[in-house]
C-alpha cells in the first residue's frame, strides 16, 4: 500500500494517489476522496449490484469494527479476510474502530481498554484483543488502535489521558504490526489524538510522526454524543490546521465523520486527503436529498458559500415536514409491511437518533414536493434523477417504503463523489 | 381472423402438457409481453420493498402488481393521473396490474360494511366515510393504468357457506356489468372477471359460467388462499379451470406458495401474486427448494455456505449464511439481500414449469419437485389426490 503525494500548498490543499494494494494490484485512488461508509459489513440500503449503478469505481470501504464484533468469531473461523466474509472482496477494505454515525449513552472507561459501542452491548478491548482481530480480518489498510473517545465537551484530564493512553500503546501496536506476517504489508495508519487541546494535539502528532506509517487519522474530533456536523466549524478547524503541521507531509491524512460539505472544502485545503461518506448516507437515512451546487468557479475559495441548486431561481428550503417525524424505516399504516422489521437505522444504533437538518440538502417529506415530477436535479446523471421523480420519493417517504433511502443514497453518493471529483479539478489548477 | 387495431390482451399458448391440464403461453400486453405460468410480485405502493425497477427487469420480471387500495390513498389518483399513470409515477416500464381494492378492503377494515352500492368503509387518513363502487374502483384504476385491471367483487372467507356466498357470487356478477360499462381505457387496459362462491363448487361452476358470457379476455379466480382447506382449495381451482376457455389465461388471486403454484399450473392455471416471497424476506426467511430457511436462527452463524449452493442468484453468489445470519432484521441491506434471492428463486421455479411444459416432461418435473420438497416421500393427500386427478402420479415408479 502506497500513497503518492503529487503536488501540496500548505494553504491550497494536496493531490496525491492511493495505489500498490498487495491484493487488488489494479487500484488507485487520487486524492483527495472518499472511503465507503459501512456499517455492519454494508452500505445501509445498498446492495452489491445497486452500488454498481452508481459508481464501478473502487473506492475503499471504510469497516467500523463496533459494527462487526458480533462476527469476528465467525470470520476467525471462516479463515478468508473480512472483505470476503462480507461478500465485497473487490473492495480495498479500510478497518476502524468506531462508526462516525453510530448513536449511544455516555459510558465509562476503563483503564488501558478501549471501548467499543456494539450492536450487543459495551465491549472493553485491550490493543492486543484488537490486533488478533486485525490479523484474522486482513484488511488492506486499518487505524491503531487508540483511546480517542474525546470531542469538544472532553476535560482536559480525559483528553490528557487520551493521548498518554493512545501514545503508550502505539510503541507496542508498532512492533506487533512489524513482527506480524499477515499485518506488516497492511497499510497501517496512526490514531493521532487529543480532542480540542492544541497543545495535546501537537504531542501525539509529534510522536506518530516518528513512526513509518502509511498515514494518519486525526481521531478524538467527535463522539457519538455529538456528531461531526453539530462541531462548530472554527473550533475543528482549528485544530486540525495545527495537528497537520506536526504530520509528515508524504503521508495519508484521514478525517472521519459527517462534516457538511463547507467543512470538508476547509479541511480539503488544510491538507486532508480522506473522507468518509458518512454525510450523504446520514441525509439519505432522514430523507434528504443533497442539492448542492458545488459547480462554482470558486469552489476552493475561503469565503465560499455552497447554495443549493435552483436556489438562485427563487427555491428556498424550509424545514417544515408535515407529519414532523422523519423516520422514514418506520413500519406502520400498510397491512403488507411488517412490524417486527426494526423501526429506524438510526434507532439501531442506540438510542439518541441522529438528526441532519441542513442547508445543503432538501427533505423530502415537505408536502411542496407532493406533485412535484421533477428529478431531485436537473442535469445529474444519476439512476434516481434519470428514472425517478421528487413526487415519487416524497410518497415513498409518505408510506415509509425502504425503496426511499435507496433512491436517496443513490444520489448522495453520486453527488459526493461528484464533489470530489470537482474539488480535485480545482485543486490541479490551482496548486 | 381480422387483426385487430390494437388489443389490449393477446393470449398465445405455446405448448400444452400431454398429460395433465399445464399449458404454457406467452400474454401480449400494451406494455410488455408476459411469459405464462407467471408469478408476479406485489409491489403495494407503487413499489417492490426496496428493490429497484431495473433490478425486477434484471431478475427477469415482466410483470409486477400494485394494489388500487393503497394507491388510491396514497398518492391518490389525480397525481397519478398527472404523472401519467402509475407506469411513468414508478419508472416501470413493464406491465403491470392492479387489483380492485376489494379485497383489502374487506381484509384490512373490519368495519367496513357490503351493499349492492359498494363498499362503504371509513378512511384510515381522515374522519369520513368513503364509498368504494364498482364504478370509483374502474375510475381509479383507469388513472393508475395498469394493463390488466380487476373488476369490484364481493369478497367473502372461502370458509363461509350459506345464503351470503349466494348473494356474493350473484352481486360479482352485477358488480362486474357495472366495471364493464364504467371502464373507459379498453384499448390499453383489460378488465378480468373474478370467480367467486367461496368453497362452494356449485356457486363457483354458476359464477364461472356467468363470468364466461362477458366479452372479457381473461379471468380470475378469487376467494382462495384464504384458510380453506387444501382438499378443498384444489377442487374449487379445478371446477373453474376444466370449463374456462383454452384460449384466455387464468389467474389465481394470491397463492404463491410455490407447491400451490405447481399444483395449480398442473390443473390448468397461469398467473399468480403472493405478497409471501418478499413479505417472508423481511423476516429473514430464504426460499429453498426444501422449503423456509431462517437466518435468524444461531445455527447459521458459522455456516459459510450460500442460501442455496446451487442458485446463480446476486446474494448466493456473494454472501454466506453466516454473514446473513448477523445482519437480517437489522440492516435493511438484508432485506434488500433476501428479496433478490427468493424472487429470484420465484422465477426460476417459473421458468423451470414454463420449459419442462415445453418440452413435454411437465410430469417429471412435479415428481423431481415434489420429491425435493417432499425428501421422506411421504406426499400430502391433497398433492397426490389433486395430481391424479390430472394424471400425474408421485409414485409412478412403482404402479402406473
Amino acid at each position: 500500500m502506497k500513497f503518492k503525494l503529487h503536488q501540496f500548498n500548505k494553504l491550497r490543499g494536496r493531490l496525491g494517489s492511493l495505489s500498490d494494494v498487495e491484493r487488488l494490484p489494479d487500484f488507485s485512488m487520487d486524492t483527495p476522496n472518499i472511503f465507503l461508509y459501512t456499517t455492519a459489513g454494508c452500505i445501509p440500503n445498498l446492495t452489491y449490484d445497486v452500488l454498481q449503478k452508481i459508481t464501478t469505481n473502487v473506492f475503499p470501504m471504510q469497516y467500523p469494527l463496533n459494527t462487526l464484533y458480533r462476527i469476528t468469531e465467525a470470520i476467525k473461523l471462516y479463515k478468508k479476510a473480512l472483505h470476503s466474509f462480507v461478500g465485497q472482496p473487490e473492495y480495498v477494505s479500510y478497518c476502524c474502530i468506531q462508526d462516525p454515525l453510530y448513536s449511544f449513552p455516555r459510558r465509562k472507561h476503563k483503564l488501558e481498554l478501549f471501548t467499543l459501542n456494539t450492536i450487543g452491548g459495551i465491549e472493553f478491548i485491550s490493543y492486543e484483543k484488537y490486533m488478533e482481530i486485525m490479523e484474522d480480518f486482513q484488511p488492506d489498510i486499518y487505524v491503531s488502535p487508540s483511546d480517542c473517545d474525546t470531542s469538544i465537551f472532553s476535560s482536559t484530564k480525559r483528553t490528557c489521558n487520551s493521548v498518554n493512553i493512545t501514545n503508550r500503546w502505539f510503541e507496542n501496536v508498532y512492533k506487533i504490526h512489524e513482527s506480524s506476517p499477515i499485518l506488516k504489508n497492511k497499510g497501517l495508519i496512526a490514531a493521532v489524538a487529543g480532542g480540542y487541546d492544541l497543545m495535546l494535539r501537537e504531542r501525539c502528532a509529534k510522536y506518530m510522526s516518528e513512526f513509518p506509517v502509511l498515514g494518519y487519522l486525526i481521531d478524538g474530533l467527535f463522539t457519538d454524543e455529538i456528531a461531526a456536523h453539530e462541531v462548530p466549524i472554527d473550533s475543528v478547524m482549528k485544530i486540525i490546521s495545527h495537528t497537520v503541521n506536526f504530520l509528515p507531509e508524504e503521508r495519508l491524512r484521514i478525517v472521519h465523520g459527517s462534516w457538511d460539505p463547507e467543512t470538508v472544502l476547509k479541511m480539503v485545503k488544510s491538507g486532508i486527503d480522506i473522507f468518509d461518506t458518512s454525510f450523504p448516507i446520514l441525509n439519505a437515512e432522514n430523507g434528504r436529498a443533497l442539492l448542492f451546487n458545488f459547480d462554482v468557479p470558486n469552489l476552493l475559495d475561503d469565503d465560499v458559500k455552497l447554495r443549493l441548486h435552483g436556489e438562485e431561481n427563487g427555491v428556498k428550503e424550509e424545514t417544515s415536514i408535515e407529519n414532523g417525524d422523519s423516520d422514514i424505516v418506520d413500519q406502520q399504516g400498510s397491512g403488507d409491511n411488517p412490524k417486527k422489521f426494526k423501526s429506524s437505522t438510526s434507532a439501531n444504533r442506540g438510542n439518541t437518533k441522529i438528526k441532519c437538518e441542513n442547508r445543503f440538502s432538501i427533505a423530502l417529506k415537505d408536502t411542496r414536493y407532493f406533485d412535484d415530477l421533477t428529478p431531485l436535479m436537473e442535469n445529474c446523471s444519476c439512476l434516481t434523477c434519470e428514472k425517478h421523480t421528487k413526487a415519487y420519493i416524497h410518497h415513498l417517504l409518505c408510506t415509509n417504503e425502504l425503496l426511499a433511502p435507496v433512491l436517496l443514497t443513490i444520489h448522495n453518493l453520486h453527488h459526493y463523489i461528484e464533489f470530489f471529483r470537482k474539488i480535485r479539478e480545482h485543486l490541479k489548477k490551482q496548486l | 381472423m381480422a387483426q385487430a387495431a390494437k388489443s389490449s390482451l393477446k393470449f398465445t399458448i405455446l405448448a400444452e402438457c400431454n398429460t395433465s391440464l399445464a399449458r404454457t403461453g406467452v400474454m401480449n400486453l400494451p406494455h410488455h409481453a408476459v411469459e405464462t405460468p407467471v408469478f408476479m410480485p406485489v409491489g403495494t405502493q407503487g413499489t417492490l420493498k426496496g428493490i429497484l425497477p431495473d433490478q425486477l427487469e434484471e431478475l427477469g420480471y415482466q410483470i409486477i402488481l400494485g394494489n388500487t387500495y393503497h394507491l388510491g390513498m396514497r398518492p391518490g389518483p389525480d397525481l397519478l393521473k398527472k404523472a401519467g399513470g402509475l407506469h411513468k409515477f414508478m419508472g416501470w416500464d413493464r406491465a403491470l396490474l392492479t387489483d380492485s381494492g376489494g379485497f383489502q378492503m374487506v381484509s384490512l377494515l373490519k368495519l367496513a360494511e357490503i351493499t349492492e352500492d359498494g363498499v362503504k368503509f371509513k378512511s384510515p387518513y381522515g374522519a369520513d366515510d368513503c364509498m368504494l363502487t364498482p364504478e370509483e374502483s374502474i375510475r381509479i384504476q383507469n388513472a393508475i393504468g395498469a394493463d390488466i385491471i380487476m373488476q369490484l367483487d364481493d369478497v367473502v372467507e372461502s370458509t363461509l357457506s350459506g345464503p351470503r356466498v349466494e348473494e356474493s357470487t350473484y352481486r360479482t356478477s352485477r358488480w362486474l356489468d357495472r366495471c364493464l360499462s364504467a371502464h373507459e381505457r379498453p384499448d390499453d387496459q383489460t378488465i378480468f372477471p373474478i370467480v367467486q362462491g367461496a368453497s362452494d363448487p356449485d356457486l363457483r361452476l354458476i359464477s364461472t359460467r356467468m363470468h364466461m358470457e362477458k366479452d372479457v379476455k381473461g379471468f380470475a379466480l378469487g376467494g382462495l388462499s384464504g384458510g380453506e382447506a387444501k382438499s378443498v382449495f384444489w377442487k374449487m381451482v379445478l371446477v373453474s379451470t376444466k370449463i374456462l376457455p383454452k384460449d384466455k389465461p387464468r389467474y389465481i388471486m394470491g397463492v404463491g406458495f410455490a407447491t400451490d403454484i405447481v399444483i395449480c399450473c398442473a390443473l390448468g392455471a397461469d398467473m399468480f401474486d403472493c405478497v409471501f416471497p418478499t413479505r417472508t424476506a423481511r423476516f429473514g426467511c430464504a426460499l429453498t427448494a426444501s422449503g423456509q430457511m431462517n437466518l435468524r436462527q444461531k445455527k447459521y452463524k458459522f455456516d459459510f455456505q450460500p442460501i442455496d449452493s446451487e442458485c446463480e442468484c446476486l446474494t448466493c453468489k456473494r454472501h454466506t449464511r453466516a454473514y446473513l445470519n448477523s445482519i437480517v432484521t437489522v440492516q435493511p441491506t438484508a432485506c434488500h439481500l433476501l428479496t433478490i434471492h427468493n424472487l429470484y428463486f420465484q422465477m426460476s421455479l417459473m421458468r423451470s414449469i414454463r420449459q419442462s411444459i415445453k418440452d413435454q416432461r411437465f410430469p417429471e418435473f412435479v415428481r423431481s419437485y415434489m420429491n425435493k420438497a417432499y425428501p421422506s416421500g411421504k406426499f400430502p393427500h391433497w398433492i397426490l389426490k389433486s395430481l391424479r386427478t390430472v394424471n400425474i402420479d408421485l409414485s409412478s415408479d412403482s404402479k402406473s
